[in-house]
């Protein structure tokens, strides 16, 4: 509900502070609608600090090619888990899903460690493990209504322990090179795996905003109980969700193990957290119903460009997780719009 | 297991919500069967499952899993969430271990006063500033966790002399263990807290429907500030206890139970959307998680598997706990 | 109703203390003794490498083994011992790197008390003494000093003009005490050779994409380096990776600690300069013969000197030169270990 009144009200109801930020009239006009205008102000600050901070270096071609292309990976990642936390649940079995396809994407490829390589096939086989892993966790939901805190933590631990035992804690090396062009490549200095993510957050963004499926999304999100007697498949759309997010951990892993140019089980580790946060500070509302595909995204680039930043500048490791928290809890503060939240929780 | 909050908005007739309170009390008792199965599969495996000295190893076990989780299932059950216990505990047990040192007996209480008032801090920046939890509490731990760095970047110990101090908690009285009479405690403070005193009662009612809540005159602010609170509180004292146990401090000893907290409590079937669940679910939430840590090992499942069938058993367990009949829709 | 459960739930706890009333340890059983290793994970090879080195052990006794993984969480670990010694009643020996070094002092009272003897690698605070403890036959480890500054000479070493430039460090998780000893070494090196710069050091986890991400952020602030130093292999090998990206595999050499195969394989292709290798396999072969030959009278532990009880072993030193060497005794064939001398290997006493 949440969510639709605010697609009627965002636009007439402009907060005083954020229209004298962005007195662009229509972009500006365009940015409230669009509920990101906080999430792009962050970013604008925390480029800001740092780039005062590095004395420009931050702002660096070079130093936004890297951002761009490490924000990627995790953008994937964020892409998928936010659809679940739209629709009001949270997908914790990231790690999990991503360690199990690492692990067959070393041993399916051209490796040192067997004879296999199944070349292009490895797209659909991680694609495919990945969206039966988010197919199981949509079923446990709906079908046997689990929690889906506690239906994703299990499928990741589940997936996690298959992982290490199908790779005996070994480390694969991989040999081939077919997609390491797209990790690495770049188009006009853009590098192609950022555009490969902002394609995927434009596809996905332009379903949740044009189609009936999109709709859904957010009814079910904002009221699940009104959603479900207003006629909509509650069941069908949650499971098409989670599959999903399958899907996106599928690729996030194919290409990590391909950067990595490697394969270990424990590629899946330390996953979770920055998506999840991406995810936040994005302004996707962990209540569910608010935020879209480009939230997610500009939450992920939000992240790493802090990350990066912190590194350029230098700052004292054992202070880095403060300076994040403060920074986040900053960000959020001058950014968040209260009043389409109602009660923050 | 009453229905203290009320119903969960539009979806609650009366017919449903007689059915509801006939099915009311099967979860909570399935749950006590899982474990019983659960105890009786793992002595079938290994007689010695059952002995005093390995009840008393998952009794250990699940209490320090059962305070901290108590304290995070207070910002759950009204609705929040508190991701600054890994951060805080870090914080704690070092703080503890260097203060011991100087002040003695007073570390305990400094370190719960410190703990509460990071509590307080954490709710006034939900409650004031209007930051999600999520949001706040993630940025509050990362403070905490470069603060547990500063006063000591690598582990300290406790000096032998002290090992007195510490033995308050190691100890045993009558040959019970310190530690379980003290989170027995705990456990009865936390539930006639929450069950049986307004202020803990609008936990519930705040966590259920926060508009009405606040509609009906129930001061919010108030009862989310005393759920971070409770929950910091909660975390220091789990902080506390495993510095005792193992006799030094360790800036790094939060972090895993950032998730085993949460686990803990919605395992034993409390909705993360707030407002359901309770003590009790907690209680037996730490139990499985116990149970099932000890039990594997003790019939000896092989270590790469363990992972795995923790996480079918948890999926399992909240099958059976999980309360659908107070909550409208499974998010 | 809901008092009936609650009155459930409250004598459930109860018993559970009551029971302890009666708590006598494991009781001695008949049998085979059971050797068991309690370590970090499975899921990283060196870790993988102890398992192995175990299940050779026991093969060559005919005793079983079981392995225990703490996952990064201490309360995991003590609780999985004390699992493990109720499993066995008490007839078990133990291998333990333990999770932090403050384990050690719970471990230590809890076997005591259990009258099972275990040995301990890596982690133990300096003020804690094994010898105060019957059942703690001794507490061996790598020298991580010596380790960190090994690989920091090599990798100077390698610099366009030797012993003279700018190196990166990417320290392990903060707070360990291996780690820190690895940059304490690294520190010594430094000092030792002025003409070297350390530019900025991070905290990497352990976590080979965080060094992957760390190593190209850092090449933006610092691109005319000369060196990367990291804590462990799996983090080197996400360097390696991201200097290949910016062309300068090779010319800016990495190096490690751990020996895993990856890492001679990037020695021999040359971006890589050394690493140190920690043989798991010896690791976990020696600490258990060493707490069976006590649990079986064979070492009289109360009467081995002290420097017998706390000590240091010499790691494998890995560089260009012996690669080749290394990689055909350690990787192409199982080392034939003895362990008749428990300290043939012993290099110094750990004070």
């Amino acid at each position: 509900m949440t969510g639709l009144r605010e697609k009627v009200e965002g636009g007439k109801r402009a907060g005083g502070r954020i229209r004298i930020m962005l007195p662009l009239g229509t972009a500006g006009a365009w940015l409230r609608r669009a509920g990101v205008s906080g999430q792009i102000l962050s970013l604008i600050i925390v480029i800001a600090i740092f780039a005062i901070g590095t004395r420009g270096r931050f702002l660096s071609p070079a130093n936004l090619q890297v951002i761009l292309s490490l924000a990627a990976i995790p953008t994937i990642i964020a892409v998928g888990v936010h659809q679940v936390v739209v629709l009001g649940g949270i997908d914790l079995s990231v790690e999990g899903v991503v360690a199990l396809c690492v692990v067959f994407v070393g041993l399916l490829l051209r490796n040192k460690f067997n004879a296999n390589d199944v070349g292009l096939w490895i797209l659909p086989i991680t694609l495919g493990l990945g969206g039966v892993a988010g197919f199981v966790s949509g079923i446990c939901n709906t079908k046997l209504r689990i929690p889906s805190f506690i239906g994703t933590l299990g499928m990741s631990w589940i997936l996690w322990g298959l992982a290490v035992f199908v790779s005996r804690g070994q480390t694969v090396a991989l040999l081939d090179t077919r997609f390491q062009e797209l990790v690495t490549g770049t188009v006009f200095g853009i590098p192609l795996i950022a555009l490969i993510a902002l394609a995927l957050v434009v596809f996905l963004q332009i379903i949740q905003d044009r189609t009936r499926f999109g709709r859904y999304l957010y009814a079910i999100g904002g009221d699940e109980v009104l959603a479900r007697q207003a006629g909509v498949n509650v069941t069908r759309i949650k499971i098409v969700v989670f599959t999903l997010a399958g899907f996106f951990y599928g690729l996030a892993a194919l290409f990590l193990s391909t950067r990595l140019g490697s394969s270990q089980a424990i590629t899946g580790n330390n996953l979770l957290f920055p998506a999840v946060t991406a995810v936040a500070v994005g302004g996707v509302a962990l209540t569910g119903g608010i935020g879209g595909a480009k939230n997610a995204a500009l939450g992920a680039l939000i992240v790493t460009a802090l990350n990066d930043g912190l590194i350029l500048l230098n700052v004292n490791p054992y202070a880095q997780e403060a300076v994040n928290g403060v920074v986040l809890v900053a960000a959020v503060a001058l950014t968040i719009d209260r009043r389409k939240l109602g009660f923050i929780k | 297991m009453d229905s203290l909050g009320p119903g969960n908005s539009s979806s609650a007739s009366e017919p449903g919500r007689a059915r509801a309170r006939r099915l009311r009390t099967p979860a909570i008792l399935y749950a006590i069967a899982l474990l019983v199965v659960l105890a009786f599969l793992f002595a079938l495996g290994n007689r010695n499952f059952l002995s005093a000295y390995n009840l008393n190893t998952i009794a250990s076990y699940a209490a320090i899993l059962l305070v901290v989780g108590l304290g995070q299932m207070c910002t759950i059950l009204v609705g929040g969430i508190d991701l600054s216990v890994g951060g805080l505990m870090s914080f704690i047990s070092v703080l503890f271990v260097v203060t011991v040192k100087v002040i003695g007996f007073w570390a305990f209480p400094l370190c719960l006063v410190t703990g509460a008032l990071v509590g307080y801090i954490n709710g006034n920046i939900l409650t004031r500033i209007k930051i999600p939890s999520f949001i706040a509490t993630l940025g509050t731990g990362g403070i905490l966790m470069s603060l547990a760095l500063l006063v000591s970047p690598l582990p300290v110990v406790a000096p032998a002399a002290l090992y007195g101090v510490l033995d308050i908690v190691n100890g045993s009285f009558l040959r019970v263990g310190n530690l379980l009479v003290l989170t027995l405690l705990i456990f009865v403070v936390y539930y006639i807290l929450l069950r049986f005193t307004v202020s803990g009662k609008s936990i519930f009612y705040v966590g259920s429907n926060i508009t009405m809540s606040w509609m009906s005159g129930i001061d919010i602010t108030r009862t989310r500030n005393l759920a971070h609170i409770l929950s910091s509180v909660g975390a220091s004292l789990a902080a506390i206890f495993l510095s005792c146990g193992q006799y030094g401090g360790d800036p790094s000893l939060g972090k895993v139970y950032i998730l085993n907290s949460i686990a803990a409590v919605v395992v034993g079937g409390t909705a993360l959307t707030g407002g359901t669940g309770g003590p009790v679910n907690t209680l037996i939430g730490a139990l499985v998680l116990a149970v099932m840590e000890n039990g594997m090992n003790v019939v000896g499942v092989n270590a790469y598997f363990q992972q795995s069938i923790l996480g079918a058993v948890i999926i399992v367990s909240v099958f059976l706990t999980f309360d659908r009949t107070k909550v409208s829709m499974i998010k | 109703m809901r008092r009936i459960l609650v009155t459930t739930a409250i004598v459930l706890l109860s018993l559970a203390c009551v029971t302890s009333l009666f708590a006598t340890g494991g009781q001695e059983q008949k049998g085979p003794t059971t050797l068991a290793i309690s370590i970090r994970t499975l899921s990283n090879p060196y870790q993988n490498n102890y398992k192995v080195g175990a299940e050779a052990f026991g093969k060559s006794v005919g005793l079983p083994v079981d392995v225990l993984t703490t996952e990064a969480n201490s309360q995991k670990g003590i609780t999985d011992i004390k699992a493990e010694v109720a499993k066995t009643g008490g007839n078990v020996v133990f291998f333990i790197d333990p999770n932090e070094e403050t384990d050690d002092v719970a471990i230590a009272k809890i076997l005591d008390q259990a009258g099972v003897y275990f040995l301990t690698w890596w982690n133990k605070p300096a003020d804690v003494k094994v010898w105060n403890f019957k059942h703690w036959v001794a507490h061996v480890s790598f020298d991580g000093i010596a380790a960190g500054y090994f690989t920091g000479t090599e990798l100077f070493k390698s610099f366009r003009t030797p012993n003279k430039g700018k190196v990166f460090a990417i320290q392990g998780l903060l707070a360990n005490t291996p780690a820190a000893e690895r940059f304490q070494g690294l520190q010594k090196a430094l000092a030792e050779n002025t003409g070297v710069e350390l530019v900025q050091w991070v905290a990497g986890d352990w976590d080979r994409t965080k060094a992957y991400n760390q190593t190209r952020e850092m090449l933006i602030a610092h691109p005319d380096i000369d060196g990367v130093w990291c804590a462990n292999d799996d983090m080197a090998m996400g360097a390696i990776q991201a200097l290949k990206e910016a062309g300068l595999a090779g010319k800016v050499l990495v190096t490690g600690t751990d020996g895993i195969p990856e890492l001679f394989d990037a020695i021999k292709a040359g971006t890589a300069a050394a690493t140190v290798m920690n043989d798991a396999k010896y690791q976990t072969g020696l600490g258990l013969a060493m707490s069976l030959a006590a649990k079986q009278g064979k070492l009289d532990v109360a009467a081995q000197p002290q420097k017998y009880r706390q000590f240091e072993i010499p790691a494998v030193n890995v560089n260009k030169a012996n690669v080749d060497q290394i990689v055909h005794d350690y990787l192409d064939s199982t080392p034939n270990y003895d362990f008749s001398n428990f300290f043939a290997k012993w290099s110094v006493a750990i004070p």
